[in-house]
């Protein structure tokens, strides 16, 4: 059988991905999480846990944006969602960002600080988290902002009208980077250093595909996130190079 | 509302049982604990800051309440956003900033945020506690109808929610998957997936057997009966004792709970 994909639809990374393979003449099997749930039988006698199907798979984060207006179809949801889990946390099969037993993000987080905290990484610039749009601490010039609703950040003067939000100080001389962990292959990484913390960062938190965010600040490097959930945007340019890098993978 | 009145600390939801004996012990004993309900700081208002500092608050119809790092805390953090949709991306969002608050509390917190999470899913969660040596009934999860009547045919069967979101469990047999046939070839993926374990004999008499299908038909359905393990020991007074002195048994164990 094919290797699988878990992903909820639509995910263009996924079709990107899938594309890819298939142009290459291979095959690839992509279920999202209900489907998944419908295949999958996990079965346990003592310490023998058998996994059915066992085959490598790409494993994404399940989406969390749908309005659920119904309590029992958002129970049901979670049912489907609690079978893949443990599926592939359990299957021998390669498991591209395998959950462990903190979730489908295995030890990711959200907050740049409970990461850096988990990587034993020092203290990080403050970050607040509030109900309404927090006053900047600092200059206001150099404080953005960020909707949990929008998803990204703007700066404070253009905030959104609705929270939730984070907010955190940006500086004008700030360089980021993102750098992208695929497998063995680490993809965009400014200078070595990088390179080896990005790998470093993903390794300790179980996750094989990742984009992983760092801020250049007076010359010193500091974490802002690793997100096990990559978007296409975010491999714009080395999209082959992922293809190939989670396609070997797969097939160790 | 300063920190030097205060005992302990508290994060949860009144009408949380445990919370509520929780907090009731702590009264018995003396104990002054500053209570912090997680619904009135979604509906009132909230600001927490990373990492931790003393200028982090909620809100409630009485006013302010600052959290307090460093104090020790008892948590049961339940993000209700899952029922009250319209609400449900504050509190996703206040639960993830007040776990990660309290993950980096310089204080004690039992049930500190960052434990695992894998009583959530019930598969994974008994093939680890085998795997500490425990002795875990079998068990099949999945939505494969004859799998399913296999697994009951061999001998007596609970099903039980694999999410633990609804905590309800109640005994199936193979009559259960033969009721439930039609709907099964009608709604192929709808149903399921189903969590069976063996029922163990220890337990048997505990769990009224119920003639009702409605779990096969409809997993998403309610569930029938809802036995109660209780620990000898490590009822809500002894939590309080463990809050207060760190010098007790450690906390991995109270993550269990």
């Amino acid at each position: 059988m094919a290797p699988l994909i878990i992903a909820d639809r639509p995910d263009p990374l996924i079709e990107m991905f899938c594309d890819g393979v298939r142009s290459r003449g291979r095959r690839i099997e992509w279920l999202d999480f209900a489907e998944a749930a419908n295949l999958f039988r996990v079965s346990r006698q003592g310490l023998t846990c058998t996994v059915y199907p066992d085959l490598p798979t790409i494993l994404r984060l399940p989406h969390s944006d749908r309005a659920w207006d119904d309590a029992d179809q958002q129970f049901h949801r979670a049912e489907r969602r609690s079978l893949v889990w443990a599926a592939a946390a359990l299957m021998k099969s390669v498991v591209i960002n395998r959950p462990n037993v903190h979730g489908f993000a295995a030890c990711g987080s959200s907050s740049a600080h409970v990461i850096r905290h988990r990587l034993g990484l020092s203290v990080g610039a403050l970050e607040v988290c509030a109900s309404e749009c927090p006053d900047p601490m600092g200059e206001a010039a150099h404080w953005w902002t960020e909707s949990a609703r929008e998803g990204f950040a703007r700066p404070w003067h253009d905030s959104a009208i609705t929270g939730p939000f984070r907010a955190g100080a940006v500086h004008a001389d700030d360089e980021q980077s993102l750098v992208i962990v695929a497998g063995a292959e680490v993809l965009r990484a400014p200078t070595h250093q990088l390179r080896q913390a990005s790998a470093e960062a993903c390794r300790k938190l179980g996750l094989g595909f990742a984009a992983v965010s760092w801020r250049r600040r007076h010359g010193e490097e500091s974490l802002l996130r690793v997100d096990p959930h990559p978007r296409l945007d975010h491999v714009a340019g080395v999209e082959e190079a992922v293809t190939d890098a989670l396609w070997a993978v797969l097939n160790t | 509302m300063g920190g030097a009145e205060y005992m302990i600390s508290a994060y949860g939801l009144i009408n949380d049982p445990t919370m509520r004996h929780f907090l009731d012990a702590a009264r018995t004993r003396g104990v002054a604990t500053r209570f912090v309900d997680l619904a009135l700081a979604v509906e009132c208002g909230w600001e927490i800051r990373l990492p931790p500092d003393e200028r982090s608050w909620t809100n409630t119809p009485e006013g302010r309440i600052p959290l307090l790092n460093g104090l020790p805390a008892y948590c049961r953090l339940i993000d209700l956003g899952s029922i009250e949709t319209q609400s449900a991306a504050s509190w996703h969002a206040f639960t993830s900033a007040l776990s990660g608050w309290l993950e980096l509390d310089t204080g004690r917190v039992v049930n500190r945020p960052g434990h695992p999470q894998d009583n959530a899913s019930k598969p994974l969660h008994e093939a680890i506690l085998a795997r500490m040596g425990l002795e875990v009934p079998p068990s099949f999860s999945g939505s494969g109808r004859s799998e399913l009547i296999g697994f009951a045919e061999q001998g007596p069967t609970i099903a039980k929610a694999l999410c633990g979101q609804r905590t309800d469990c109640r005994r199936v047999t193979v009559e259960d998957f033969a009721a439930g046939a039609r709907d099964w070839r009608k709604r192929p993926g709808r149903l399921g997936p189903i969590g069976q374990r063996r029922l163990s004999s220890r337990s048997q008499r505990a769990i009224p057997r119920d003639q009702s299908s409605q779990f096969v038909v409809s997993p998403t359905g309610r569930c029938d009966c809802s036995p109660r393990i209780h620990l000898r020991g490590m009822g809500p007074s002894h939590l309080v004792a463990r809050v207060l002195d760190p010098g007790n048994e450690s906390n991995a164990r109270l993550q269990l709970l």
